[in-house]
C-alpha cells in the first residue's frame, strides 16, 4: 500500500542534455562575453547572446520559440531566463538575476568554467560536491529546507549510500528510483545512511512493496538526480537501476582489461569525494 | 535574502590555481631572436620599445659567443627602396649605383653568426615599397628563396642567420599602412606601459611633494590609462607610456609639484586632446577632469593645484580595484 507524504522538495533541472559539461562550458563562455547586459528581450545584446548560445552549444531551445516569424526579432515569451534560467543558477554558473539588478553576472565557478579553467572531471566533481539543499535557485526548495533546518548534498548522499551498498556486496551496489524515494528521501540525513542501507537490503531480501506513491514531484526528480550521476560517470544505468561505476565503463562494454580491474582505485576516488564534500558542511 | 546570497556565494566559489606568469616582452623578443623570427615591438608612445629592443640585443650579445653584426636604422616618410635595398646616387652629374642599408648590412654581415638589423619606427615609411623583394624573401620558408635585384642584377637572398627587429608606434593613424601580407611575416609583441619600471624610475629620481607620493602618482597614471583603454575612441593602442610621466628635472633635482604640473600641461593634456580631438570637451572632462576641461576650453594652462588635485582624486578612484 503506497502513501502520500509531505516531503522536503528535491530539485534539479530536468533538461538533462543542457546540464552536461559539453553544453554548459560553451554556454558559460557566451554568458561571460555578455556579462553586465540587462536581461530583457528588448535588449538587442541579449538577442545576440541567445543566438550565440544556440550556435555555440548546438541546442536550439534555450529560448521559447513563439515569435511566429523569423523576421520578427522579438520574442514576447521572454529571454533565456524564462525557459532555462534556472539551469545556470542551479548549476552555480550565474547569480540569480533578481539579485544583480536583472543583469548577467557569473559566479566564480561560472567565470572559471567560461575561461576554460575547469575540466570535465573538475566540473562534475564541483557540482557533486557543491550542489546542495537548501538551494537558492528554487524558492520552494530554499524555504522548505531552511524552515526544516536541514542540509543535504543530494549527489553525495546518493554516492554515500552506493558506497555502503558496495562494501556490503559489490553486486548489490545499485539504487532504484523507488528505493531512493522509500528509504532515502523521507528523512534525508548523511549520518543515517548506514541505517537506510540496512533497510534497503532488508527490503530487497523481503521483496517489500513500494512505500511512497509514485509522483512527478518525487520520483521524477530522483530519476533526474540519478541521471545526472550517470552523466558524471560515477554511476551507470542498467534496467531501472543505477549502479556505482567502479570500472569507468558501462557493464555492457566489459572487455578483457576491464574484467581484470577490480575498481579499488575508483572506490577510493569516490570515497574521497564524499569525505571532502561532507567535511565542508 | 542576505543569507541566500551568502550560501550561494559559498556554493559557487571556485579557486583556480594562480595564473602562471605571463612571458615578459623582453623574454618573448629574446626567444624570437633565438628562433630567428623577425619581430615588431608595437605599443603606445613612451613605453620603451626601442630601449627594450636595445637592452635585449645587448643581453644576447653578452650571453652568446655567436653574435655577429648589429645595426640600427630609422625609417621615416622619405625613406625609400633606394635607401634600403639599392638605387642610384648622383655624383658630379653622373648616376652611380648605390647599395641600400639592408644590402650593405647583408653583404658585410658575418656568414656564420647571428646578425640583427633593428629598424626603429618601421611604420613611418611605406614598408611595402621600401622592402620591395625583401617581403618575398622574409616569408617563413625564406632560406631557399633568391631574387634578382632590378638595378644591379645581383642575386639576393635573406641569410638564415639574420633577424629583423622593428619598433612601431600603435597610436599613430598611419599604422594602417602595414598591410596583412607584411604583418604575417613578423611576430608582433605588444609593449604596454610598465608601471613597475615607472616606480623604479621615479624612485631613482625622487618626488618632493607633501601632496602626492610615488604610489599615489603611479596609481593616478594607471587610472588615467584605464580610462583611455575603456574609451571607444582610444583603447590600449593609445595609452600613455611611462616615460611621458617623468619630467626632466636636471641633475640631482627631485621632482616637484610644479614639474609634474608642467609635464601634464605641456605633454599629457595636449596628447589626450590630440587623441580625442581638440574641442571634444566632454570626453576631455571624462578622461581628465572637469577643471582641466574648462582650462582646455579657454586655452589656459591648468594650475599646479588643479593638476595635483586631479592626480589625488584619480589615485583614490576605485575604477581599477
Amino acid at each position: 500500500m503506497t502513501k502520500e507524504i509531505k516531503l522536503l522538495p528535491w530539485k534539479i533541472e530536468a533538461f538533462r542534455e543542457y546540464i552536461t559539461y559539453e553544453t554548459l562550458q560553451p554556454a558559460a563562455a557566451v554568458l561571460k562575453t555578455f556579462e553586465g547586459e540587462l536581461f530583457t528581450p528588448r535588449n538587442p545584446e541579449i538577442i545576440r547572446m541567445q543566438k550565440l548560445l544556440q550556435e555555440r552549444t548546438g541546442k536550439k531551445s534555450w529560448v521559447p520559440n513563439r515569435s511566429g516569424s523569423n523576421d520578427i526579432n522579438w520574442n514576447i515569451e521572454g529571454d533565456v531566463t524564462r525557459n532555462k534560467g534556472r539551469v545556470f543558477t542551479s548549476m552555480l554558473i550565474l547569480h540569480p538575476k533578481d539579485w544583480v539588478e536583472n543583469k548577467i553576472k557569473l559566479t566564480n565557478f561560472g567565470n572559471a568554467l567560461a575561461v576554460g579553467e575547469v575540466s570535465k572531471e573538475e566540473f562534475y566533481f564541483f557540482i557533486i560536491s557543491n550542489f546542495q539543499y537548501p538551494h537558492p535557485a528554487w524558492d520552494d526548495n530554499w524555504n522548505a529546507w531552511t524552515k526544516a533546518e536541514k542540509h543535504l548534498l543530494p549527489f553525495v548522499y546518493l554516492l554515500q549510500t552506493l558506497i555502503l551498498l558496495y562494501e556490503l556486496n559489490p553486486n548489490e551496489a545499485y539504487l532504484s528510483t523507488e528505493e531512493v524515494a522509500d528509504y532515502l528521501y523521507l528523512k534525508p540525513d548523511h549520518l543515517k545512511t548506514p541505517v537506510y542501507v540496512e533497510k534497503i537490503v532488508k527490503a530487497r531480501e523481503d521483496n517489500s512493496p513500494q512505500i511512497v506513491k509514485r509522483s512527478d514531484e518525487v520520483h521524477r526528480k530522483i530519476s533526474d538526480l540519478l541521471g545526472f550521476l550517470c552523466l558524471t560517470k560515477f554511476c551507470y544505468f542498467n534496467g531501472n537501476k543505477i549502479f556505482l561505476n567502479m570500472i569507468d565503463q558501462h557493464q555492457g562494454e566489459l572487455v578483457f582489461f576491464n574484467k581484470k580491474r577490480k575498481g579499488q582505485d575508483k572506490l577510493l576516488e569516490v570515497k574521497k569525494l564524499v569525505y571532502d564534500a561532507l567535511n565542508k558542511i | 535574502m542576505d543569507k541566500e546570497k551568502e550560501v550561494f556565494e559559498k556554493m559557487s566559489d571556485y579557486t583556480t590555481a594562480t595564473n602562471e606568469e605571463v612571458e615578459s616582452t623582453g623574454n618573448l623578443l629574446k626567444e624570437n631572436i633565438r628562433n630567428r623570427q623577425h619581430s615588431i615591438l608595437i605599443g603606445p608612445p613612451g613605453t620603451g620599445k626601442t630601449r627594450t629592443a636595445l637592452a635585449i640585443i645587448e643581453e644576447i650579445k653578452l650571453e652568446s659567443c655567436d653574435f655577429g653584426n648589429f645595426e640600427m636604422i630609422q625609417f621615416h616618410p622619405q625613406y625609400s627602396y633606394q635607401d634600403f635595398i639599392e638605387g642610384y646616387t648622383v655624383k658630379d652629374g653622373v648616376f652611380h649605383y648605390k647599395k641600400g642599408a639592408f644590402k650593405k648590412f647583408v653583404d658585410s654581415s658575418d656568414k656564420e653568426k647571428l646578425n640583427i638589423l633593428l629598424i626603429d619606427e618601421i611604420n613611418r615609411s611605406d614598408i611595402s615599397s621600401v622592402f620591395g623583394e625583401l617581403l618575398f624573401l622574409i616569408d617563413n620558408d625564406t632560406n631557399s628563396k633568391v631574387v634578382k635585384l632590378p638595378i644591379s642584377g645581383e642575386e639576393m637572398r635573406m641569410p638564415s642567420n639574420m633577424v629583423i627587429i622593428g619598433t612601431m608606434n600603435s597610436a599613430d593613424k598611419n599604422i594602417a599602412i602595414m598591410d596583412f601580407a607584411i604583418r604575417r611575416r613578423f611576430s608582433f609583441i605588444f609593449v604596454k606601459p610598465d608601471y613597475k619600471g615607472l616606480c623604479s624610475w621615479l624612485n631613482s629620481i625622487g618626488i618632493v611633494s607633501c601632496d602626492i607620493d610615488i604610489t599615489c602618482y603611479v596609481n593616478a597614471i594607471k587610472v588615467l590609462n584605464n580610462r583611455i583603454i575603456k574609451h571607444p575612441l582610444m583603447g590600449k593602442n593609445m595609452t600613455l607610456g611611462q616615460s611621458l610621466f617623468v619630467p626632466k628635472t636636471g641633475d640631482g633635482k627631485l621632482i616637484s609639484n610644479e614639474d609634474i604640473a608642467k609635464q601634464f600641461n605641456t605633454l599629457i593634456i595636449p596628447q589626450v586632446e590630440a587623441y580625442l580631438g581638440y574641442g571634444n570637451l566632454k570626453d576631455i572632462s571624462e578622461i581628465l577632469s572637469p577643471e582641466i576641461r574648462l582650462k582646455s576650453q579657454l586655452g589656459d594652462l591648468a594650475s599646479t593645484k588643479d593638476i595635483i588635485n586631479m592626480i589625488k582624486v584619480m589615485s583614490k578612484s576605485k575604477e581599477i580595484s
